[in-house]
C-alpha cells in the first residue's frame, strides 16, 4: 500500500509540474484556455472567448498565431502570421464588404508565396477539422478569410478590397449542389451544371476545352479527389478534355476541398472548374477567378 | 479597448491545468491499485466508402462490361481499388447543352455608386480600428512596453495607408457620379485594387 501511496504521489507531481510550464507553450494570442485541440496538421490551439476566436497552430516547425478580434457591429479585425508575413483583414460582415492587406515585418508589401500558402491551408483543415460547435461568428469569418488566404495566388496583391451582395458580386448555385434530391451522398440521378468556365493560355471562356459540365455537392471522392468521365470514371482531374462530366471533392464549394462552410455559387464553380482542369490551384491564369470568388466565400450564405 | 491588448494571467491557468491533471493522476492510480484495466477503445468503423452505394432504380442502366456496384459491396473491393471502383458507377447522361438548364439571372451591374457605398462602409471600420490602435499605442509606449507598441504601430501604419487609397477611391467614385456615371457599370479595373 504504501509503494502505491508513493506511485500516486510521483505521478501527480510530474503531472503538476507539466501544467505549470503550460504557459510557456501558449501562441501570443491565445490568452484564455478554452479549446486546446489536437489537428491532423500538428498541435492547434483555439481560445473562444469575448465573442473572440484567437490561438495558434504549430506545424513542422511552424507557429501560426492567429486571431479574429470582434469591433461591434458585425466588425471584425483578423491577424494571421506566418514565418515573419502579416496577413490581415477587417471585416464588416454584416453589410459584406473587407479590407485585406499582407506585409511584412517592416511594414513592407509582400506577396504570399507556395511555402506561406500550403502553411495557411494547414490552419484551414485544422480550422475545419476542429470547428467547435456553437462557435462564435468570430471563428466563422476567421475560417473564411483563412480560406481565402489557403488559396492565394502569389500574382494577386494582398492588398485589396472584397466585397459583394447576392447578385451583385455572388450568385448562388444551391440547387445545382443537389443530386438525387440531396446535398450529400451518391446520387439517384444526376443534375449536370453547364458550365463550368475559366479562360486561360488555351482559350477563352467560349472553348469547350476549357468548360466541365460538373455535378457540384459533396457526392463522392476518390482518396480527396475528384472523378471525371473518359470511357469510365478516373480518379483525378482533367486536362483541357472538352466538356467532361466531372464530380466530386465538393465541386463548386466555396473554399478548399470539402471544408468550410457549405456556400456552392457561380464563381466557386467557375474557380474549380479552372483549378482543377490543368492548372495549379495558385495558378495565375486562374487569379480572375479567384478574385471573382473571394467575395462568395467571405459573404455568400450557406446552402444547408 | 481595444480586444487586441487584453491579456489573461497564465498562472491561473497553469494552477487550474494542475489541478485537473492531479484529479486524472488519482484515477489511474486507483484504477491500477484495483489491478483493473481501462476498457479498450471500441475500434472505430472504416467509413463506408463513399462510391458504395450504386444509384438506386437509376434511369441509366449500368454499363453491361463494368461491376456492378452492390450496395455497401464496393468498399469489398479494398481501399486501394479505387479505379474499380470508380469504374463501378454509372454512365453519365447523355452530355447535356445548355438549353437544359434554366437560365440564371446575370449579376446587377457594379457601378461606381454601389462601389463608392461599399468602400465607404469599410472605411469607416478601418477607421475606428485604427483609432483603437493608435490609443493601444499610447498606452502601451506610457507603459514602457516599446516592441510590442513598435509592432503595433507598423499595422498602424498599414491601416492609414488602406484609409487613404479608399479615400481616393472615394473621390473618384464621386468624380463619376458627378459625371452622370454613378450608374454606368465599369470594368472594376477604373481604381487599382478595386474588385472586379
Amino acid at each position: 500500500m504504501p509503494s502505491r501511496v508513493k506511485l500516486f504521489a510521483a505521478i501527480a507531481s510530474i503531472v503538476a509540474l507539466f501544467a505549470a510550464c503550460a504557459d510557456d507553450a501558449q501562441g501570443p494570442e491565445a490568452s484564455a484556455p478554452g479549446v486546446d485541440e489536437a489537428g491532423d496538421g500538428g498541435p492547434l490551439r483555439l481560445s473562444l472567448a469575448d465573442g473572440a476566436a484567437r490561438g495558434a497552430l504549430a506545424v513542422g516547425g511552424e507557429s501560426l498565431a492567429f486571431a479574429s478580434e470582434p469591433q461591434g457591429e458585425g466588425v471584425y479585425a483578423l491577424t494571421l502570421k506566418v514565418r515573419g508575413v502579416t496577413l490581415d483583414a477587417t471585416v464588416d460582415f454584416a453589410n459584406r464588404s473587407s479590407s485585406f492587406d499582407g506585409f511584412g515585418a517592416q511594414g513592407d508589401d509582400v506577396l504570399l508565396d507556395d511555402e506561406e500558402r500550403e502553411l495557411v491551408a494547414g490552419l484551414y483543415r485544422a480550422l475545419n477539422d476542429r470547428a467547435p460547435a456553437g462557435a462564435p461568428e468570430a471563428f466563422k469569418v476567421l475560417r473564411r478569410a483563412v480560406g481565402v488566404w489557403a488559396e492565394h495566388p502569389t500574382t494577386v496583391p494582398l492588398g485589396r478590397l472584397v466585397y459583394g451582395d447576392e447578385g451583385r458580386g455572388y450568385t448562388m448555385l444551391c440547387s445545382y449542389a443537389k443530386c438525387g434530391g440531396s446535398f450529400t451522398g451518391s446520387c439517384s440521378s444526376w443534375n449536370w451544371f453547364n458550365y463550368a468556365k475559366h479562360d486561360c493560355n488555351r482559350g477563352g471562356f467560349d472553348s469547350t476545352i476549357n468548360q466541365q459540365s460538373a455535378q457540384l455537392g459533396d457526392h463522392f471522392t476518390c482518396s480527396g479527389d475528384e472523378l471525371y468521365f473518359k470511357n469510365g470514371w478516373i480518379c483525378g482531374e482533367p486536362d483541357h478534355f472538352s466538356r467532361p462530366q466531372v464530380v466530386g471533392n465538393c465541386f463548386g464549394r466555396c473554399g478548399g476541398g470539402c471544408g468550410g462552410d457549405t456556400q456552392y455559387t457561380l464563381d466557386a464553380t467557375n474557380h474549380d472548374g479552372c483549378v482543377r482542369n490543368g492548372h495549379v490551384l495558385a495558378s495565375g491564369y486562374c487569379d480572375d477567378q479567384f478574385v471573382s470568388a473571394s467575395d462568395d466565400e467571405l459573404f455568400a450564405p450557406d446552402c444547408y | 479597448m481595444n480586444d487586441e491588448s487584453r491579456r489573461k494571467p497564465a498562472r491561473a491557468l497553469a494552477g487550474a491545468a494542475a489541478l485537473g491533471a492531479g484529479a486524472l493522476a488519482l484515477s489511474f492510480a486507483l484504477f491500477f491499485a484495483r489491478g483493473e484495466r481501462p476498457p479498450a477503445a471500441a475500434p472505430a468503423a472504416p467509413p463506408a466508402s463513399p462510391l458504395a452505394e450504386a444509384p438506386a432504380g437509376g434511369a441509366v442502366p449500368p454499363r453491361a462490361d463494368a461491376p456492378v456496384a452492390a450496395p455497401g459491396g464496393v468498399g469489398s473491393a479494398g481501399p486501394t481499388d479505387e479505379h474499380a471502383a470508380a469504374r463501378a458507377m454509372p454512365p453519365p447522361d447523355a452530355i447535356d447543352t445548355e438549353a437544359d438548364n434554366p437560365p440564371i439571372a446575370p449579376e446587377l451591374p457594379k457601378t461606381p455608386a454601389w462601389r463608392m457605398e461599399k468602400t465607404r462602409v469599410i472605411l469607416r471600420a478601418v477607421e475606428r480600428r485604427a483609432e483603437r490602435l493608435q490609443a493601444d499605442i499610447t498606452a502601451l509606449d506610457a507603459g514602457g512596453k516599446k516592441a510590442e507598441a513598435d509592432e503595433k504601430r507598423v499595422l498602424l501604419g498599414r491601416l492609414q495607408k488602406q484609409v487613404a487609397k479608399m479615400n481616393a477611391d472615394i473621390a473618384g467614385y464621386a468624380e463619376q457620379i458627378a459625371a452622370g456615371k454613378g450608374d454606368v457599370p465599369d470594368d472594376g479595373h477604373a481604381h487599382e485594387g478595386a474588385p472586379p
